[in-house]
């Protein structure tokens, strides 16, 4: 195999800035306001905030807050004390948590409906807009980008980075990524 | 030669010869050729072997309900290939199937004469005692299919998803209608076909409709929104209009054998057009017989005219087609119709060609072995003997409804005007449209794809524009059949096959029916009828209909069976796709990983698919011996490990209280912040789900800690219980678990380890006690720090956010150095907890145990009137107050145990009085030490237990759950 | 798979929500109710063929516990009564 099947380039991204808001609805626009952050009028449509930032809202009672990692601090200064003023609604920084990838090109849908159930097309996913989805069997938010050629932003839980890279080199029709573990299967039970 | 290849007609590359192997004769054909056509174009008309009675066999269909298949040697090596379907390959080795040494010349055939001794149910009836599995190899020997080749070959394949507004389903005269109406509107399209090239029907029948075929693959071909997926088969239709296409070679990836497509289509047209079926007569299974329109199809698909004196024997105008073309190619033809009268014009046709017809004609038998050689048929006018090398059959159509139907939304209805089944249904969700519903015409089937297209855009709320339909007819459509299902059995007769795919005749159903088998589904397991390879496609509804004459019932009352998936036989290599290796399961790794890794550590998964260090193996230690130095340097000096898939949630309201209340069976109100609580989480059904240590981070704040492998488990629960059981309260719920990476110091000299990583907080007991917390920085790195202790020994959790997992880890091994800090696996920490006592979820904590089981009665809440699980426990011990709970054994003989094995009264071969949960090699006692779970086991302290190992009974002491630091003075020093 | 309608997301693959089983009435108080009242609402269930009602959880996208209907021979799902946002 040494040919790329697709054209997409995967490319990951450095750790970026998140915060995020769960509680009740009431109570997460109230933090958000007191904070100076939008409440997004659509669930899934990426609104600008401060500090550069990208406010993620999915459904009443979730939002993903994302920066470059340099705004990490400026924004917690905002977020936390906005939040100790409500009862109901938390905000935790969970920048840790994901990996970030683009994949992009004109065939970046064909590598990513592999692992994804969800329609991507642009008519479902248009520009600037999020989901929160399965890919490869396990929890994804893809976005998106807002350029001329066809991107995609995806963050996954860190700790299947490996996994998803690997995926995203197969998917494209390319030799399988460097696996960060080795994997045995467990030492038998003793003989008896 | 009397099947050839004519010198000119069929869409063959005459200027493209290919030579291959076929059972060690070198073959040519072209390219365009299938396997079956070159074999025929070379007078090879046995392929086969029938797969229990070896009986010689021929190409009866022409596509996928033909069920030759051979074994494909070289190259990409693989087994049971289907020849009808599978274009030939320059060089390629094949093999034929069910025989040896070769389809010709078969030692197996002699199963035929003992074909009174293979009834149905023979395998149920007759291996049965002693064993099956004694008979097993030598059956799967003798029977069977394809062998699988020595080499075996790995085909590439990819596995997506799509999503499209109309699915078509065929891309014969219906279904590209209904393709070119859907994509003029702009909707999203994929039309799926099976064949190479599209056009269907069109491409048999000869040069009808040619122009409106060009004209239709134009249109498509200039619209973007219409994904063409020829060589491909809907092989399932899922729930919410799922449905599995496998694409066979795709044209836009060269590297690729197969993709499966799960394509979610927001409206199906299915027009997948009809099957003949056949005319079962005694001994029609003889290779020379085939299906009326499998015959047309070689002749114009390959340019192969499979007979020189051809018999066409049919019950309805269909067949007429292929009696005229193969009159027009040169074969002398005669038709034997099982109609008393014929239409006049249809006579007249034939007569025209020169075509002999006898009309209230039935075939009694056929003579030949390897070949067809003559009919014996009845008329009015007495029994008659008539040589032939071919007999093209037709006992009608039935429409391919199999996707409909396993849509769940169809149910099948009797169409007495063609004899057969066609879907009935009322969904919204797809159509049917052409020959699939029982419409022959070709201008009829076209209009009837558009109109489909039509009323699934109106579904869509699309405006359908209209596209051009053929206005030819057809001459010999079967709009009407006269039922004929098979011809019986005559005296000195040979059998009569229904389906050729599973061997099953009408002896075998007769047989299956006075065994008392009356339902279709059952006659069907029992026989194994529609269960071969054609999937019954051919010998279905002949099969149904037979059935229906032995009990004396119509056909629509026998019913059909249900349709399952697949449609077509499907690689397991095409489903699988890409998943295999790494990508198997979604693995998880901490940041840490690498370092792991580096350090030699073996590595697997350890609940939730989290890959973890099992044990860091020093040269010439195995896993044991490795885990013992880790655990003993845990005991006697200090060691650290990666804890950091521990589930985390962050919990902040003021109702967070009552909510811990309820779900533990302790009492969390009165915590003070900085402190943490150690519980137990019941479901409600009173048995434990999950144990963990709970901290108060502040006033509002909370950090609630579940077991690795039950973190998605106890999410889910927590919500549930928010959101559906107390939705008026105020708590908002963060999963966090990996926000954190982890480093855990344990062991006596975890403070000296600590002092040494220059902490900027007090680390004294006092200031830090056990279930205390502090945040601060350890090596300049932000820290939080938890006194939790699963290994029976001083504890200090080291949390950090994960970008700093790695240069805290460095840190704690420099800190540590002088200590001779060890990193220790999961093996290692097996064996503490269990030296300890601490429970694990999945050995102590199985699912059947509740809080007072395992000795946790002190964690409950004295004065607490309800919590989840407390009131179905109290249902469950009033029941029944005798129960298995957990206890300490010492192996007598000092053996280790297998975690699992059963206790039982004497250690005899009776009903379980317990098990051994857990059993390790104790680095505290030099012993091995185990948990269990015993009936009614802490009134039993000193009895000696026996657990039964397949023959070996093993003795074992019981003794209090703990086996180190019973006082716990230890963790809390 | 099935496609659920998430009152907030929309319709999406089944792979995104987690099935909470039928929909039982949020739990009672077992203080009140004899053993066979508290054991029927425990394990009690309809397990109807045709239209009931069940609960799912929106795991991967907006976390969000909601109950469709839906006929558990063809899979129809009813739609939701207002519309979500």
């Amino acid at each position: 195999m040494t040919a790329t099947r697709y054209a997409a380039r995967v490319v990951a991204l450095p750790m970026c800035a998140l915060f995020e808001a769960r509680g009740a609805e009431q109570g997460l626009r109230a933090a958000l306001d007191a904070a100076g952050f939008a409440w997004p009028a659509h669930s899934g449509v990426i609104v600008d905030g401060l500090h550069g930032s990208a406010i993620l809202r999915f459904g009443p009672a979730r939002v993903l807050i994302r920066a470059d990692l340099s705004r990490e601090a400026a924004l917690a200064d905002r977020l936390e004390p906005a939040f100790a003023t409500v009862g109901d609604a938390d905000v935790a920084r969970v920048s840790d948590m994901y990996a970030v990838f683009q994949v992009a090109g004109s065939s970046a849908e064909d590598v990513l409906r592999q692992g994804a159930p969800l329609d991507l097309s642009a008519d479902r996913l248009p520009q600037g807009s999020v989901v929160a989805t399965e890919l490869w069997a396990i929890t994804a938010f893809i976005s998106r980008d807002r350029t001329a050629e066809a991107s995609f932003t995806l963050m996954v839980e860190r700790s299947y980075a490996g996994y998803v890279a690997d995926w995203l080199a197969v998917a494209n029709g390319g030799k399988p990524a460097a696996s960060p573990g080795v994997m045995t299967n467990p030492p038998r039970p003793l003989a008896v | 030669m009397t099947a050839m290849r004519l010198p000119n007609g069929g869409l063959v590359d005459r200027t493209q010869p290919l030579r291959f192997q076929f059972d060690g004769m070198e073959i040519t054909g072209f390219a365009g050729d299938t396997i079956a056509s070159a074999l025929l174009a070379n007078d090879i008309v046995l392929a086969g072997r029938s797969f229990k009675l070896h009986r010689p066999r021929g190409f009866v269909g022409a596509g996928y309900d033909d069920g030759i298949m051979v074994d494909r040697l070289s190259p990409r090596p693989a087994p049971n290939q289907l020849a009808a379907v599978t274009g030939i390959e320059p060089g390629a080795v094949y093999r034929s199937v069910s025989t040896w040494p070769s389809a010709r010349r078969d030692f197996g055939a002699v199963a035929g004469f003992f074909a009174p001794l293979l009834p149905a149910g023979f395998y149920y009836k007759t291996f049965m005692r002693p064993s099956w599995h004694l008979f097993e190899p030598l059956i799967r020997a003798a029977a069977g299919l394809g062998r699988v080749p020595v080499e075996t070959w790995q085909p590439t394949s990819e596995s997506r998803y799509g999503d499209c507004d109309v699915l078509v389903v065929g891309a014969g005269p219906a279904g590209l209608a209904a393709a070119s109406t859907a994509g003029a509107s702009g909707a999203r399209v994929m039309l799926v076909d099976d064949q190479p090239s599209p056009g269907g029907r069109l491409l048999h029948d000869g040069f009808a409709d040619q122009a409106w075929l060009a004209e239709m693959l134009a249109m498509l071909e200039a619209m973007p929104n219409v994904r063409r997926l020829p060589q491909s088969s809907v092989w399932a239709y899922h729930e919410h209009n799922l449905l599995t296409v496998i694409e066979r070679a795709p044209s836009d990836a060269r590297d690729l054998d197969f993709r499966t497509w799960k394509v979610r289509a927001r409206q199906v047209v299915i027009a997948a057009g009809a099957q003949e079926r056949p005319i079962p007569f005694p001994d029609s299974d003889r290779p020379g017989v085939m299906l009326a329109s499998a015959a047309r199809s070689y002749l114009h698909r390959h340019g192969v005219r499979v007979g020189a004196r051809a018999i066409v024997f049919t019950n309805n105008d269909s067949a007429y087609a292929t009696a005229l073309d193969l009159a027009q190619a040169g074969s002398a033809v005669t038709v034997l119709d099982a109609r008393p009268t014929v239409a006049p014009e249809v006579q007249a046709r034939a007569a025209d060609r020169g075509i002999r017809l006898r009309t209230g004609a039935q075939v009694v038998r056929a003579i030949g072995r390897a070949r067809v050689s003559a009919l014996e048929f009845e008329t009015a006018q007495g029994r008659e003997r008539l040589d032939c090398d071919l007999v093209a059959v037709s006992g009608g159509w039935n429409p391919a409804f199999h996707l409909a139907s396993q849509s769940r939304q169809a149910t099948s209805v009797w169409r007495p005007d063609i004899a057969t089944f066609v879907a009935r249904h009322a969904s919204e969700d797809f159509s049917i449209a052409g020959a699939a519903t029982g419409t022959f015409g070709t201008s009829d089937c076209a209009r009837e794809g558009a109109a489909a297209a039509a009323t699934a855009l109106g579904r869509l709320g699309i405006k359908s524009p209209a596209v051009p339909v053929p206005e030819s007819g057809d001459a010999f459509v079967a709009n009407e059949v006269h039922p004929l299902w098979f011809v019986p059995r005559s005296k000195g007769a040979g059998k009569v096959f229904v389906d050729l795919s599973g061997d099953v005749s009408t002896d075998d159903l007769g047989l299956a029916m006075r065994e008392g088998y009356d339902s279709i589904e059952l006659i069907k397991r029992y026989t194994t009828a529609g269960m071969g390879v054609d999937q019954g496609k051919t010998g279905n509804v002949n099969v149904i209909a037979v059935v229906g004459a032995l009990s004396g019932q119509p056909a629509d009352a026998v019913g059909t069976t249900t349709f399952r998936p697949p449609y077509v036989p499907v690689e397991f290599g095409a489903i699988a796709g890409a998943r295999s290796q790494a990508r198997l399961y979604p693995w998880r790794h901490t940041p840490l990983t690498g370092w792991h890794v580096e350090q030699g550590a073996v590595m697997y998964e350890a609940g939730l698919r989290w890959q973890r260090p099992g044990y860091y193996p020093q040269p010439g230690e195995d896993w044991s011996a490795a885990a013992q130095r880790e655990a003993r340097a845990v005991r006697e000096g200090v060691g650290v490990y990666d804890g950091t898939p521990l589930g985390k949630f962050q919990l902040k309201g003021p109702d967070v209280p009552r909510l811990l209340d309820l779900a533990y069976v302790g009492d969390f109100s009165k915590l003070k912040p900085r402190r943490g609580k150690y519980s137990v989480m019941m479901s409600d059904d009173g048995l434990i789900l999950d144990d963990g240590v709970t901290f108060r981070l502040d006033e509002h704040r909370w950090l609630l800690h579940s077991s690795t492998g039950a973190a998605d488990r106890v999410h889910g629960h927590l919500e549930q219980l928010l959101q559906v059981h107390r939705p008026d309260w105020r708590v908002s719920l963060i999963p966090v678990t990996t926000q954190w990476a982890n480093a855990t110091l344990c062991g006596p000299l975890a403070r000296d380890v600590l002092a040494a990583l220059n902490p900027d907080f007090d680390i004294s007991n006092k200031a830090l006690p056990f279930m205390g917390m502090v945040e601060g920085h350890v090596a300049g790195l932000p820290v939080r720090v938890f006194r939790v202790s699963w290994t029976g020994e001083l504890s200090f959790e080291l949390n950090t956010p994960a970008r700093h997992g790695p240069a805290l880890w460095q840190a704690v091994m420099q800190a540590g150095a002088r200590f001779a800090i060890t990193p220790v696996g999961s093996e290692a920490n097996h064996i503490l907890r269990v030296e300890a006592g601490y429970l694990s979820t999945g050995h102590e904590v199985d699912g059947t145990a509740d809080v007072h089981d395992l000795g946790l009665s002190g964690l409950i809440g004295p004065a607490k009137t309800d919590f989840l699980g407390k009131r179905s426990m109290e249902i469950r011990r009033r029941a029944d107050p005798s129960r298995f709970e957990l206890v300490g054994l010492l192996p007598e003989q000092g053996q280790m145990v297998p975690e699992g094995a059963p206790i039982t009264p004497g250690g005899d071969r009776i009903d379980q009085e317990g098990f051994v949960s857990a059993c390790v090699m104790s680095v505290a006692q030099q012993r091995p030490v185990a948990l269990g779970l015993l009936r009614e086991g802490r009134r039993r302290m000193g009895e000696t237990v026996r657990a039964r190992v397949r023959d070996r009974i093993i003795a074992m002491q019981v003794v209090e759950p703990v086996f180190h630091d019973a006082s716990r003075s230890r963790v809390k020093s | 798979m099935l496609l659920i309608d998430c009152p907030f997301c929309g319709k999406r693959p089944e792979g995104e929500f987690s099935c909470l089983g039928e929909a039982v009435a949020p739990r009672p108080d077992p203080a009140g109710l004899d053993d066979d009242t508290w054991s029927a609402w425990l394990v009690g269930r309809e397990n109807r063929r045709g239209f009931h009602s069940e609960r799912w959880w929106h795991v991967r996208s907006c976390g969000r516990v909601f109950t469709i209907t839906r006929d558990t021979v063809t899979h129809a799902i009813q739609p939701h009564a207002e519309a979500g946002q």
